[in-house]
This record gives structure tokens, sequence and C-alpha cells, in this order.
């Protein structure tokens, strides 16, 4: 069992977290993300090269009964995605944090990463119901 | 306002997630609809169905009236014999696929889909009023009184036979009997939506939340949700009405021929357009396909071949079985041989899929 919230990371109101590794950030969904969509049986993500947009789309994951959009924290470009992760989405629902990371970027600035919540806000937002 | 069947509170109580459904509050799932999806085929599971509709018809006429009506005939089913059919309005189009149950012949109960017993029991009481002679017989929609729970997986006779003392191993396929539990009648069917064997158990609401219960305790059956109710019937190939078939197709589009009685002596509701339809051949087909690509083709993706649109799908899943993107999608005629590779467009990029056999899974 994952820690449901990751003091170390930076998170969106889209449930997805941010991992500052220097020059790159790690992305990914979160815990309650994971959860609140159940058992998902399939991810679509960019190519390594593509850019990213802040707030737009850049994959998509499905359960059996919906597709849910990924939306881009930061602007960036795409340097690695975890490539295994493709064939075996359903890490996502037992590692979110760990072998369910999804992407690294390289963003266009890298301050914009204080724009997001802390682990303690993002607690917070998500007990609120969000 | 949703509204609830006489097993709400237990799946509240059981955490399930509850989404809107046919105007019923019903749980998708209880936890994993993976885990609901495997207990279901390889050891039971227990649904609660008791959105369904239960329509009575009883009478002297009832089985020459529901003989005019449906594809299947009517009047060659024995007491204790299920059917599946079809309601068809005049073009052929079907209002809702249903079960037909032959208590005596006089007494009949349709089990229909939630979001159409309505219409199925306002178009049965309008024909009722508008043939000659009038039949003598009386309709009663008990859709409101009556609980559905439908358990399912290779160990659901086993179950029964265990939790209540009614050895159901020997009732055919398609059959239903009576039992006794607490005092209260149980009728249970040998039918199902999942591929697998198992029972439909009718009773009153009443009934219902101990029945779960007595299935349910002791590792007995995992409850499951619509969502592994949809994986397992799109797996097994049956057709969701108000997706894989509605009023604007014809079970001869659905590859549903099977189910209809063509004989020269008997009229049924839909007859005549579905002759001519075959007079003038189909223009689309029902087919099963499986993705060859990446990606879950959902309802209505459109498919093509080369530049042609020539079809769109109906139902998509991830298969848990078979670990395939799988689902059914009306094909134009001419594009619809079986192994036919054609090509879906998802967000912006084509996805091959090719054309195949259905069911998916056979047990």
């Amino acid at each position: 069992m994952s820690e449901t919230i990751k003091a170390s990371l930076k998170y969106t109101k889209e449930h997805e977290w941010v991992q500052d590794m220097g020059e790159y950030l790690r992305i990914g969904i979160t815990h309650h993300a994971q959860d609140q969509l159940g058992d998902v049986v399939y991810l679509e993500l960019p190519a390594p090269g593509d850019r990213i947009e802040s707030g737009d789309t850049f994959g998509v994951v499905e359960i059996v009964k919906a597709v849910s959009d990924l939306y881009a924290p930061i602007s960036g470009e795409v340097v690695a995605i975890n490539a295994p992760l493709v064939d075996t989405p359903e890490v996502i629902n037992t590692s979110p944090y760990d072998s369910g990371w999804m992407l690294e970027i390289k963003p266009d600035d890298k301050n914009s990463i204080n724009d997001l919540m802390s682990a303690e806000a993002y607690k917070e937002f998500v007990e609120n119901g969000a | 306002m949703s509204q609830q069947t006489p097993l709400h509170a237990t799946h509240i109580a059981h955490k399930a997630t509850m989404v809107s459904f046919a105007g019923f509050d019903m749980p998708v799932k209880y936890g994993s609809e993976k885990e609901e999806h495997f207990a279901v085929r390889n050891h039971v599971g227990l649904f609660d169905v008791s959105h369904m509709g239960e329509i009575v018809v009883k009478g002297t006429d009832a089985t020459r009236f529901l003989s005019m009506i449906f594809p299947a005939d009517i009047s060659l089913m024995k007491p204790g014999q299920a059917k599946y059919t079809m309601l068809l309005n005049k073009d052929g189009g079907i209002i809702d696929d249903l079960l037909v149950y032959c208590r005596t012949d006089m007494d009949y109960m349709i089990c229909a889909n939630a979001s159409n017993q309505e219409r199925v029991y306002d178009t049965l009481v309008n024909i009722s009023r508008n043939v000659e002679p009038l039949p003598h017989v009386r309709l009663l929609n008990e859709s409101e009184h009556v609980a559905q729970v439908a358990l399912q997986g290779p160990y659901a006779a086993q179950l029964v036979q265990e939790r209540f003392d009614a050895s159901l191993t020997e009732l055919s396929y398609y059959h239903f009997t009576n039992f006794q539990w607490k005092d209260v009648t149980v009728t249970a069917s040998r039918t199902g939506y999942t591929g697998e064997d198992g029972f439909e158990f009718y009773m009153p609401n009443m009934l219902a939340v101990d029945f779960w219960q007595h299935l349910t305790k002791d590792d007995g059956a995992r409850p499951c949700g619509l969502a592994a109710r949809d994986t397992l019937r799109l797996e097994a190939g049956m057709c969701l009405h108000g997706n894989d078939i509605d009023a604007q197709t014809t079970p001869l589009e659905a590859g549903l021929n099977w189910t209809i009685d063509w004989s020269d002596t008997r009229d049924f509701v839909g007859k005549k357009a579905l002759l001519a339809q075959k007079e003038q051949g189909l223009e689309q087909r029902l087919r099963g396909f499986e993705v060859l690509g990446r990606g879950i083709l959902r309802r209505d993706t459109p498919i093509y071949n080369g530049e042609q649109l020539v079809g769109r799908v109906t139902s998509g899943t991830m298969s848990p079985t078979l670990k395939k993107a799988i689902g059914l999608a009306y094909i134009q005629v001419g594009h619809h041989r079986f192994g036919t590779a054609l090509e879906a467009e998802l967000r912006g990029r084509r996805v091959p899929l090719k054309l195949c056999k259905i069911p998916f899974y056979k047990r």
C-alpha cells in the first residue's frame, strides 16, 4: 500500500503530482486519482520529444467505464516516458508515485513548479471533496 | 431523483460506488471491477438487477395475445420455460429485448430492461385494446414490487444447494422453477447475462436484503457491479439495448435472426418490415471486432475502410479475460466479412481492427 500523499511532491487540482528531479520534472497521477478511477486498463502517453503545454491534455487513462484526460501541470518537452507502464497500466493502481510514474519533462520555466500545491495544500483540497 | 432498489442501503453499507443507470441509483462496483469480473468467470458473483422490469400477462387469451406480438412463437412454450425474444415496432426496430417466462398458458411474466419497461407495458396495453376480437388478458406492471438478483459463475448451483438446500443442478438452461425460503416464494431462472452458468432470482422486495446477505456472507458470492456486468456480457457477445440494439436497428441487422419464428401461419409485430428488409438485403450488420493496435474503442467511434466511413462502434471495452480491446459495431454490408481488416479513428489517429465472430468468450 503506497502513501496516499507524499510530502516531497507538488500537486495539481487535476490530481497529478510533480517531482523535482533537478533538471527534469517527473509527472504522474496521485493515489487519490487512481483510487477514484478504479482499475486502470489503458494508458496513452506522448512520445519523447513531444511538447506538453500547461493545462492541455497530454494523454489518457481509461478504466472499464470511462476515459479520463491527463492534464499537463507545467509546459515543457517530454524527455522520457515510462514505457513499461503503457503495457502494464494497472501498476498505476498499486504504485502511483513510484513504478507508476508517467513522464519526465524538461520544463520551460522550472520556477513554475512553485505555482503548484504543496502536499499540505493538496491534502486539504482532497479532504474538501475535490 | 434516481429510484432505489430494495438493496440500495446494502450497497451503500458495502461501500459500493453508485452511478445513475436507467433512472436508478445502481452499484457500478464495490472494489475492483476486474476482480468482480474474474469472481464471476472463476467462482461466483451476485448482481442486483432489481432495476429490471417485470410485467405479468394473465388471462385465457394470454398465449394467443403474446403469440401475435413476439417474434418467438410463444404458443410453443411449456410451463417452466423461459424464452429470449424482442418487442418490435412496426418498422422492425427493437423497442426492447426481453425474457418471457411461461408459468401456465394463462400466466406469463416478461422481464424487460429498466429503461424500457414502461414503454413495453404501454405498447402491450395499446395492442390489447386495438385488436379484434378484444383478448381476455390482464396486464400488470409489477416492476416496483419485484426484486431481482443474478447469481452467476461456475459455482452458482453449488452455492444455492449449500445456502438454500434447494437443488437447482437439474434445472435446464432457459428454464425456471420456484422454491420457498422463509415462507416466501422465490423464482429461480437458469439464465444470465455473463456467459457463465447461473441463476436469476425473482422475489418480493421485502425478501431481497436477507436473500442477498444469505448468498454473500461467509465467503459466498462476491457482490458485483454494473462495470463487471458490462465486460462479462460483452465478452459473451450479448447485446445491450440502447447501445447495440435500439428502435432504429432490427434483429436481422443485429444477428438475432435465430430468435425469430418465421412460420407462414403466424404474424407478429414488425414481421412485414423484417420480410421487406430480408427481400431488399441488409445495409448494415452487427459485428464483433478485436483491436489490433492500441486503444479502447468506445461507443460511436467511427470505423473506416481506407477513406470510406463504413461503421460505428456500439460497445467497446478492454476484455479482462482476453486482455484485448474488443467491441461490437455496425458495419456496412460489403465490408462486414469476418476477418476484414478495418481502421477506427481515435483521437486523431487510425487504430487497426479486425472483424471477428462473437462470442469472444465461451465457457
